[in-house]
């Protein structure tokens, strides 16, 4: 049972330190005020093409095949990143880097 | 048809002077042309200059007529109406896209399906499974996704059976922390979570104890915040996943706890919750260890509750073409002695996996597997082989022989080839 605390525990306190040092409780990125596209904003504003790339062979592979760019439209890789950002644990700015890498050689 | 007006002002002007000149030497000639001869050269003179005068305007005339068909050939206009067409067409296309465009929601349907056959040592072989798992996305901007999977397959009595893999709303609170609400997928080790969709599962079947109700969770009900952790600017990334929810339900076999349900129940019959997580840490590309915990409490229907915890640990690495992980977990229940089934119960499963990427899309794949069950016909030791071939990465068939270890005279100890088509999109 102690072995089962003190994991808890750890687990709980890693999560207070990532909530106390993560920038506030603003959104994922700012999103401009008159941007309605927002795969456009995504791609104009944050992400980086070449971290993207690097990123996309390191972590995709990690669990799977590695998916050809062209597989799926900029709106559907949009939504295949979020799925993905979900259950690899990927952080905001590592998915819009794969973002961005994907939409442009799609 | 400026330059057009400035050449026939040149000549108009040309033609005036022309005309001045000739009628100012005509004056100035001595008062002596009053005679007829003069008066009669005169005359003609004065003729034949309005008649030069007339052949100007007519070519005049002619060339403004040349200057505006160069302007306007009949060949232009026919452009000009393919060009409006096309415009036209454009117009509407683009007023199709900015449909789409201007959409804050993304709908997406993913998933996979496959298609197997299996004949165990002993008995016959069937086409045995068709199965087909639907994920649906909806996404608004970047701050929501609701994610859904289910499950349909064929049984064995050919009637479809449809079940809720997964149903949650996921809130993006920050860069490094999304809120998951609902039915999930058992955050606790690695191929619950993310190996076992068909098209990334490398061999036709889990792990022996990864299966439904074995050793590994399944699924839960409640709330969990997932994430990446900061690393800075390292090429070292962290993940993590916290919970909490209903937890597992004990099933009851005479005087045994035959099973844990695992299947992300949507009631808490103890009234207890169970806490877990996972956290994840990759010190170079392409590796990850995790560590895995959950602690609470869990009960047969109508009787009180008793200690659950989870513990498990895993890896995964690559290298060029050789994919390596592996996987322990265990799931313990507590002694209850006003139970039916008093004694503590403890089942536990690992696995170790190699695959290989081989020339023109083949791959090689081992698995050992272990699991241990307090119930001597659960327990299994299997290894199994395998050769796939990539018709996409998406797309992989696959034929595998399992070497299967068990209680004599079970299913359990047969040996079975498996072969396996699947689709991921």
């Amino acid at each position: 049972m102690r072995i089962y605390k003190i994991a808890y525990f750890a687990i709980a306190l890693t999560a207070l330190a990532i909530i106390a040092t993560s920038p506030g409780t603003a959104m994922a990125k700012d999103v401009k005020p008159d941007a309605k596209n927002n795969a456009e904003v995504v791609k104009d504003t944050k992400g980086d093409f070449v971290r993207g790339a690097k990123l996309w062979a390191n972590r995709c592979s990690a669990c799977h095949n590695m998916r050809d760019p062209k597989d799926l439209t900029d709106s559907e890789w949009e939504a295949t990143l979020m799925h993905m950002r979900i259950r690899a644990g990927l952080s905001g700015q590592d998915t819009r880097d794969i973002l961005v890498f994907l939409q442009k050689t799609n | 048809m400026s330059g057009m007006h400035n050449k026939s002002k040149i000549v108009m002007t040309s033609l005036l002077l022309s005309f001045g000149l000739s009628a100012a030497a005509l004056a100035s000639e001595p008062l002596a042309t009053t005679n007829d001869e003069n008066y009669d050269t005169l005359k003609s003179e004065i003729n034949e200059l309005r008649d030069q005068i007339a052949i100007m305007q007519e070519l005049l005339k002619q060339q403004s007529i040349v200057l505006q068909n160069k302007v306007e050939p009949e060949v232009s206009k026919a452009e000009i109406k393919k060009l409006k067409k096309d415009v036209k067409k454009v117009a509407k296309l683009a007023k199709s896209a900015e449909e789409w465009k201007n959409t804050n929601s993304t709908v997406h349907l993913a998933g996979y399906a496959s298609v197997g056959f299996s004949k165990q040592a002993g008995a016959n072989g069937s086409f045995s499974q068709a199965q087909f798992s639907p994920i649906f996305h909806y996404q608004y901007k970047d701050k929501v996704l609701l994610e859904s999977e289910l499950e349909l397959k064929i049984l064995p009595d050919g009637s479809t059976s449809v079940g809720m893999e997964y149903l949650t709303i996921d809130l993006i609170l920050n860069d490094y922390m999304a809120l998951i609400a609902g039915k999930f997928i058992s955050p606790l080790g690695q191929f619950r979570q993310n190996i076992h969709p068909s098209w990334i599962n490398k061999l036709p079947s889990a792990p022996v104890g990864f299966g439904h109700d074995q050793a590994a969770p399944v699924a839960d009900t409640g709330i969990q915040l997932r994430g990446a952790i900061p690393m800075g600017d390292s090429d070292m990334r962290a993940n993590y996943a916290v919970y909490v929810s209903n937890g597992p339900e004990l099933i009851p076999e005479g005087s045994e706890i035959e099973e844990i349900a695992t299947e992300g129940v949507a009631r808490d019959q103890d009234g207890k919750k169970v806490y877990g997580g996972r956290v994840g840490f990759n010190p170079i590309a392409k590796m990850e260890i995790g560590l895995s915990v959950a602690s609470g409490q869990a009960a047969i229907a109508l009787e009180s509750a008793r200690s659950y915890n989870v513990l498990g640990a895993d890896f995964a690495y690559q290298w060029e073409k050789l994919d390596l992980r592996g996987e322990y977990v265990q799931q313990k229940v507590g002694a209850l002695s006003s139970s039916v089934a008093p004694e503590s119960w403890k089942w536990s499963s690992w696995y170790m996996q190699g695959a290989y990427k081989l020339p023109n899309n083949f791959e090689a794949v081992a698995r050992y597997s272990d699991y241990d069950s307090p119930h001597a016909s659960q327990d299994q030791r299997q290894l199994a082989i395998g050769l796939n071939y990539l018709f996409a990465p998406q797309v992989i068939t696959k034929i595998s022989y399992e070497f299967n270890d068990g209680l004599a005279g079970t299913s359990a100890a047969a040996n079975r080839i498996r072969a396996q088509i699947a689709y991921g999109f």
